[in-house]
């Protein structure tokens, strides 16, 4: 039988209340497009975590923050996830991180950056295109916009690192300028030395792609 | 003509156990009127000349093999089992569109662009959609940016619709299209004449099996009356229950830098209401 959809405020009143057990059960169906019942069915081009990142803007509308759905968020970003399976189906962990980049959960920095180390799940492409790691190193980027400045600094080397991925160039360059603006010449040399094929491309919209980061910076409030 | 008929048809090949299953597949869909519309697309298909009657065949031949009665949603459940077994030669079984010399848009929510258009320009996926929003409208991001990323997912259908088709406010735009799953956020639009789109690529009529490509029952799908085509189709106007603006289906693509600079990036505007409620009853009745 055919349902008519739920709306957000009905969606909300169901799941805020939840515990944070149940609520990790109900986004890892959803983020594997396994029916949930508390949700309603995917429409056309809808991605599983649309219906949460909605909700969850909805909910801060009203000023409620919903901190169960990004802990439980954070939480599945923290696990340490089975190479294998994640080359057989990557779309699952990529639309997790996604999800914990638009919700601002900022304690999944840690997990999100531990895929982007991850050397046995390099070159993974996620279903339109982007690769795994680049998808992550951009959830990554907003995510530390939203911490204080020493929290960012720590993540520094992964983004310089990430420097040596010509795919991840534009986004890693952008963070470590707009987290590090001293650093600049350093970083842009260092791009020149190891692309210099690249530089010239991505130098092009360094500088609006660090002026849309550091209005996040001066947007948030330094760790929720 | 309706799909009994249609494989009561000695070309179509279908033999007598075949064409019980297909009746008993075609009865089970009479549980209400969002199964009955997706059974009359299966009808109009039958009668129209917008698919390729070859895939048709085969994928109802498919059902017959594969459909197993008082098992869950069987009927739909079936659809998608057998679009999945062979998506390769399902996908976009439409007959391709002539070129109208004029544009396409493609919808998409602002959050989407910003997943999926512009991974390869160094943004963000925080990014909040009043910034993107703003960015776009003001050129600082725009169809260049495009370059490097992919249009559509593989092995989906992309739908447009013609450019000068779509309403200018996102409430509009959504409920003419049929987007009953959008109830929040911004939605915006990639412009680019339909000439790119010529070979594999082309613009082709969206089919019942189209609808059905992201799941049998998650999209309200209504194929125009037979006999006719191939041709455009229509969505579905949540509004008024009646038909939408004209769309039409291709195969994804990536997106080159010849490509971006040939493409437009608008802001379509905020929803700000919820859609309205569908009325299949009146739907199978006004399309």
């Amino acid at each position: 039988m055919t349902a008519p959809r739920p709306e957000l405020g009905e969606l909300a009143a169901r799941l805020v209340d939840l515990d944070d057990e149940t609520l990790q059960n109900i986004v890892r169906a959803r983020l594997f497009r396994e029916s949930v019942e508390e949700l309603p069915r995917l429409g056309r081009d809808e991605d599983p975590a649309d219906i949460l990142v909605d909700l969850a803007e909805w909910l801060r509308e009203r000023d409620y923050a919903w901190p169960q759905l990004t802990d439980a968020c954070a939480r599945l970003a923290e696990a340490s996830p089975d190479a294998y399976r994640v080359r057989a189906r990557p779309g699952p962990l990529g639309e997790l991180h996604y999800l914990c980049a638009r919700i601002g959960a900022v304690k999944a920095r840690h997990g999100i950056a531990q895929v982007i180390r991850r050397a046995d799940l390099r070159g993974i492409l996620l279903p339109a295109g982007e690769d795994l790691q680049l998808r992550a190193l951009r959830c990554l980027t907003g995510l530390l916009a939203q911490v204080t400045r020493d929290e960012r600094d720590e993540f520094l080397p992964l983004f310089t690192e990430a420097l040596e991925v010509p795919q991840h160039l534009p986004i890693a360059l952008t963070a470590l300028v707009a987290f590090d603006p001293d650093g600049r010449d350093g970083y842009v040399a260092r791009v020149g030395e190891t692309w210099p094929l690249h530089l010239d491309q991505v130098l092009v919209h360094l500088e609006r792609n660090v002026a849309l980061l550091q209005a996040e910076i001066g947007a948030q409030v330094p760790q929720r | 003509m309706s799909v009994l008929h249609y494989i009561q048809d000695p070309l179509n090949g279908f033999t007598a156990v075949e064409q019980a299953m297909l009746r008993r597949w075609y009865d089970d869909f009479d549980i209400d009127d969002a199964w009955r519309l997706i059974r009359r697309n299966f009808d109009r298909d039958c009668g129209r000349q917008d698919i390729d009657h070859a895939r048709l065949c085969a994928y109802l031949h498919a059902i017959a093999q594969k459909y197993q009665p008082n098992v869950g949603d069987a009927p739909l459940a079936v659809m998608d089992q057998v679009y999945a077994a062979r998506k390769n030669y399902f996908l976009l079984p439409g007959q391709p569109l002539a070129s109208t010399g004029g544009n396409v848009k493609r919808v998409m929510r602002a959050d989407h662009l910003l997943k999926y258009q512009l991974h390869p320009a160094g943004i963000a996926v925080t990014m909040g959609l009043a910034a993107l929003v703003s960015a776009v409208q003001s050129g600082m991001i725009q169809g260049r940016d495009l370059d490097g990323s992919h249009m559509g997912r593989a092995d989906h259908p992309v739908w447009v619709c013609p450019a000068d088709q779509l309403p200018g406010n996102a409430d509009d735009c959504r409920d003419q299209l049929g987007l009953h799953h959008i109830a929040h956020g911004h939605l915006v639009s990639i412009e680019y004449p339909d000439s790119m789109l010529a070979g594999p690529f082309a613009l082709r009529a969206p089919t019942t099996i189209d609808g059905a490509a992201g799941g049998a029952d998650n999209w309200i799908f209504g194929k125009r009356p037979a006999p006719g085509g191939p041709g455009w189709g229509h969505a579905v106007d949540l509004g008024t229950s009646g038909p939408g603006i004209d769309e039409a289906v291709h195969r994804d693509f990536p997106i080159d830098t010849t490509k971006a600079a040939a493409m437009t990036l608008s802001h379509v505007g905020q929803i700000s209401a919820s859609p309205p409620a569908i009325d299949y009853a009146n739907l199978s009745t006004s399309i």
